[in-house]
Formats: structure tokens, C-alpha cells, sequence
């Protein structure tokens, strides 16, 4: 007898074993790389975006459907009507939802979907937040797959993980992961710059992203707080902004259209796991304005179970210190091979010359700089003379604490813009049109994500802030005392 | 002489009240509309509306400078008179009128 409730106990607990095993599975989905995915796991991240089409096409005001969502990112207030009439039919998709956006409805109520956090500390939390929502509504499309959608598939849904792409390694297709080259999937999206370099098919060098996430200054990689003036962290200003304006465009260029191509999920997919990568070598302790709201109007039945509305009118997504912890919002990431980064070792090994010498900013022929922003990339410094910017400055050290900012001014930021700076002895004439030159002296690059109406109101002049406490104290260890001259080259996107 | 939300303040901002009640504005408070003609809205956000309309100073370093640029693109700050104006208010603890009470609210 005694055996036989051993035996019952034993087998009980294997039972419930497995149940949290299974549950735990199950409650954290893996993002993988959108080009290591299976044809089923392809199809089923194609069916359940299809499905959040079919929904907006069937009414855009819905908040779990595709318009909605890209509206999140794109848009402040819409109106709703007391009940939709407006239907997709042969409409092209982004036609009819940026129809939708603008129509006011006598009897409609404001709705309040986002509008993105760009330029400040909680940049990275914030995309962290809204993809903890679409994802949510991506794996309830069609849990047991169980529903068709529009193109005549199905396939269960409840696992899906966002696939990333990771932009910092050649494409598996001409330019961008193959799917989204593929004119038949849902994935395609029309407009984007498919202009490619026939040598280099990157553009973001991975030596430059590793080289920037060794940053321990949190407003130095991740932004500046949102209380004071803001301002654009190293990753948002260097790799985030050109990879939208320049690289991707269509679309992708302007905040306020960006989240209606499917591409953008996969990129900021990566971006929020190179977040991930940042807190997992730094820690979150650093990290600002956590306690502050997150502005989006997102389905409430996915609410974190601490949400907390605060104290404001309109329609939030909680605090920021609720998206810390990946586990408690159900994903996890899987990293192979090249989808590691760089350390600190790999990197010093990288910045050197071709007879093994560190490179030293303005000693050597090319500054460590150049090196990181161009290395087997398609992208360079602007070798055309936009509008030059001098001031001069005397070489001493900068406590990283107290960081030396090179603020540029633009009175007219139609649109996006990007600043080469250079640091040269005063004695050195700026050649920005020279090489040899822009080899040498290149310290930094730095991009405005800029469209005229974001959030439906017009800008002021735009102020970037770009950090170059790291370039004055690398040459300080030469130059200490001299005089320099800081020459940036606008140009326009 | 004093200065008070209504009539001076709310004079200064009436030109751009629909544009702001658009914008959502995130605090460490909550998520709030900016309806820059009544009085309480005003004084709950009134450091981040003193950073925006002082954004257009050559010392500033506030990414986006307000009021919005003219129709023509050319810069638009306030006046500095008004700048003053505003700051003088805040100094004298933002009273809604004469002989009105002091906001007690909280400021984000």
C-alpha cells in the first residue's frame, strides 16, 4: 500500500513538474533572428500579422489591428467614429490607414493611440513597451490556429516571439532579410530604398554598435532625461536614426509613417535586444527616469498585472520600471554565432593599424572612429560639403561624469539631417572633400530623425546634442593644452 | 506689477491651445493633455513649458523649441518680454487671478 502511494505520489509530482515546465515554456516566447526561423514559425509571424490587416481593413479604429498598432508609434489622436463604415476594400493598405487617421467624425470620440519616445532616456523602454503589447495581440490573433485569415491560412499563434533582424550582418537578401524582399508576403512593403552598394551590403559596422555599448554612462548610450532638455543617446543618434532615413527609407524615413512597414517590428526587435545587451553588462540601476509613464492607448486586457493609470488624462501603457524584466513580459531572445557582440578585448584587437598599433586619434592616419563607422559597411562621412560649422576649442580633460556636449542648432528641421564632426589642429585646414582628411580626423557622426508633423504638430528648431567627451580625452592623452578646431558638415537626407 | 494667468498667461498661450491639446505629455505622474487655456494644466506642466518657450536661446540645448515655427519656416519664439513675463508669474507662485489662492497641485 505504502509503495503504491510512493509510486502515486512520485508520478503526481513528474506531473506537476511538467505543468510548470510546459507553463513557463509557454509564458516566455523565444525572438529569434527573423532569417533563422522555420517555414512554419515564418508562416505563422506572416499569419498573424495578415490577420491584424484583416482586422484595420475591416474597421482601422481597432485596437488590435494593424493600423491601430502602427498608429501607436505614429500618431497622437484619431478620431473614432460612434460606428465605423470605413472599409479598406481595394485600398492600399497605408493609403487607407493614414485616410483613417486623418478622418473626423461629427459624433467621434478622440482616441489617444501613441506617439513615440525619441530623443531622451526612455526611448529604448518605451519601443520595449509597445512591442510587449504587439506582441501580446500577435499571439491571440489565432492561439490554436483555428481561424483563416484573408490569404486562406491558418497556424497557431500563442508561441510567436517577434522575429529581429539583425541589421549589423549581410542580408540574406539584397539588401534587407529575404522575406521582406518577397512580393507575396505580408511582409513587403512597398517605397523602401532599395538602392544597394554592390560590394558592402550593410550598413551599421557590428565593431561600432559593440564599440558603443561598452558605454557605462547610461544618458550617453541610452539618452538624456526627459524632465530636462532630452536629447538623442550615442545608439538612437548614430545607429537607430540613419538606419530609418538613410538606409531603410520610404516609410521607415519619418516617425510618423515608420510602424506602417512590417520591417520596423524586426528592427526594433533588435534593438530591444541590444537594450537587453546593454543592462545584462551594465545594469539597470543606472537607468532614468524609470518611474515615468509610457504614452500609448494599448487593448487594456493586456495590461501588466501591476499597471497603474497614474494621475493624467490620457491613456498610458504604465510605468516604465514595469518593462525591465524581459521574463515578466514573456519573451526571452535566442543569439547564434554573429548575432553576439563584440567585447572590449575583440574590439581593442580591431582598432588597430596594419602592422598591429593601436590607432591614436590624430596620431594615426586613421582615427579609431573612421575605423568603428566604416569598417567592411557601405557607410561613410558625408564626402560633400554641406554646411560647415567651426569653433575652437583647448584641449583638456573631460570627467565623464560631466560631459563635454557639442550642441548643433538647425532653425529648419524640415526633415531628418545627420553632422560629421571633425577634430583637427587649428593650424589644419578642414578638406572635408579630402580622404585623407575625413580618415583622420573623423570623431563622430550623429542623426535627427526628424519628419515635419509628427504627432500633428509642427516643430520648432531642432537642437542635437552629440557627446565628444570620449574624442577630447583620447586626444588629451596627446594634445593636452593645444588648440583644436571642432568643423561640422551638415548635410540634409 | 502682477502678473496672472488670466488674462496675461492664458493671452501669451491662446494662440497655440488647439495645436497642444494633440500632444500627450508623459510625467513620472501620469500621462497629460496640455490645454494651455486653463489654469490647473498649465501649472502642473509649467517647468516643461518653461524649458520649451526659453528652447529657442543660443544657450538652450532643448531638442524642440516651442512654439512651433511659423507657417513660412522660420523660427518663432516668444517674445522675450513674454518669456519674462511667464517666468515672473512662476516666481510669484503662479496666481490664477487677483487675490485667487496659490496652485497647490503637483508640478511634473
Amino acid at each position: 500500500m505504502n509503495m503504491i502511494r510512493h509510486t502515486l505520489k512520485t508520478l503526481i509530482g513528474c506531473m506537476l513538474l511538467i505543468v510548470l515546465f510546459a507553463g513557463q515554456i509557454s509564458a516566455q516566447v523565444i525572438r529569434k533572428n527573423i532569417d533563422s526561423l522555420t517555414a512554419v514559425e515564418l508562416a505563422t509571424y506572416e499569419h498573424a500579422i495578415q490577420l491584424l490587416k484583416d482586422r484595420s481593413a475591416e474597421n482601422p479604429y481597432d485596437l488590435q489591428g494593424y493600423a491601430w498598432q502602427a498608429w501607436v508609434h505614429n500618431k497622437n489622436r484619431v478620431t473614432i467614429p460612434a460606428q465605423n463604415t470605413m472599409k479598406q476594400g481595394d485600398m492600399i493598405p497605408t493609403e487607407f490607414y493614414k485616410k483613417a487617421a486623418q478622418e473626423v467624425y461629427a459624433d467621434g470620440t478622440y482616441g489617444y493611440p501613441g506617439m513615440c519616445e525619441h530623443g531622451k532616456d526612455i526611448f529604448f523602454i518605451w519601443h520595449r513597451a509597445q512591442f510587449y503589447y504587439y506582441e501580446q495581440i500577435l499571439q491571440n490573433t489565432d492561439p490554436e490556429g483555428t481561424i483563416v485569415d484573408s490569404k486562406g491560412n491558418k497556424y497557431p499563434t500563442k508561441n510567436l516571439g517577434i522575429p529581429f533582424w539583425n541589421f549589423t550582418r549581410k542580408a540574406s537578401g539584397k539588401k534587407f532579410p529575404k522575406i521582406f524582399e518577397d512580393q507575396n508576403s505580408v511582409l513587403y512593403h512597398p517605397g523602401r530604398n532599395v538602392e544597394i552598394d554592390p560590394e558592402d551590403t550593410s550598413f551599421t559596422s557590428p565593431y561600432l554598435l559593440s564599440n558603443l555599448l561598452q558605454s557605462d554612462y547610461w544618458a550617453v548610450f541610452g539618452g538624456y532625461p526627459n524632465a530636462t532638455n532630452g536629447g538623442y543617446g550615442t545608439f538612437e543618434s548614430q545607429i537607430h536614426n540613419p538606419m530609418h532615413d538613410k538606409f531603410i527609407g520610404g516609410d521607415m524615413a519619418s516617425p510618423s509613417t515608420a510602424a506602417y512597414d512590417p520591417i520596423f517590428y524586426s528592427f526594433h526587435a533588435y534593438i530591444d535586444y541590444v537594450f537587453e545587451a546593454w543592462m545584462e553588462q551594465h545594469g539597470k540601476e543606472k537607468i532614468t527616469s524609470l518611474n515615468y509613464f509610457l504614452r500609448a492607448q494599448q487593448p487594456e486586457q493586456f495590461h501588466l498585472p501591476n499597471h497603474n493609470p497614474g494621475l493624467g488624462d490620457r491613456p498610458n501603457m504604465g510605468q516604465a520600471n514595469l518593462y525591465l524584466d524581459i521574463s515578466k513580459l514573456g519573451y526571452k531572445y535566442q543569439v547564434r554565432g554573429k548575432d553576439r557582440f563584440y567585447n572590449a578585448a575583440e574590439i581593442a584587437q580591431f582598432l588597430t593599424d596594419s602592422k598591429g598599433r593601436p590607432l591614436v586619434l590624430g596620431v594615426s592616419n586613421e582615427s579609431p572612429y573612421y575605423k568603428l563607422f566604416t569598417y567592411g559597411v557601405q557607410r561613410k562621412p558625408e564626402s560633400d560639403i554641406g554646411e560647415l560649422t567651426q569653433q575652437t576649442l583647448t584641449i583638456d580633460a573631460v570627467n565623464p561624469e560631466v560631459p563635454y556636449i557639442y550642441t548643433y542648432t538647425e532653425s529648419q528641421p524640415t526633415t531628418s539631417y545627420q553632422v560629421d564632426i571633425y577634430m583637427h589642429p587649428v593650424n589644419v585646414k578642414a578638406k572635408i572633400k579630402s580622404k585623407k582628411f575625413r580618415e583622420k580626423y573623423f570623431v563622430r557622426s550623429a542623426n535627427a530623425w526628424l519628419d515635419e508633423m509628427h504627432g500633428d504638430h509642427i516643430m520648432g528648431g531642432h537642437k542635437l546634442n552629440v557627446d565628444l567627451t570620449e574624442a577630447i580625452n583620447a586626444l588629451n592623452q596627446n594634445f593636452s593644452g593645444e588648440e583644436y578646431q571642432i568643423t561640422v558638415n551638415y548635410t540634409k537626407q | 506689477m502682477s502678473v496672472y494667468f488670466d488674462p496675461d498667461i492664458k493671452a501669451i498661450f491662446a494662440p497655440y491651445v488647439q495645436l497642444m491639446l494633440q500632444v500627450s505629455i508623459a510625467t513620472d505622474q501620469g500621462v497629460f493633455s496640455l490645454d494651455l487655456s486653463n489654469y490647473e494644466s498649465v501649472c502642473r506642466l509649467s517647468q516643461r513649458i518653461k524649458i520649451a518657450i526659453e528652447g529657442y536661446k543660443p544657450e538652450s540645448k532643448t531638442a524642440h523649441p516651442m512654439p512651433p515655427r511659423k507657417s513660412n519656416g522660420d523660427d518663432n519664439p516668444l517674445p522675450d518680454e513674454q518669456i519674462d513675463m511667464y517666468n515672473q508669474w512662476l516666481k510669484d507662485g503662479m496666481p490664477e487671478s487677483e487675490g485667487a489662492e496659490a496652485f497647490s497641485g503637483p508640478i511634473v
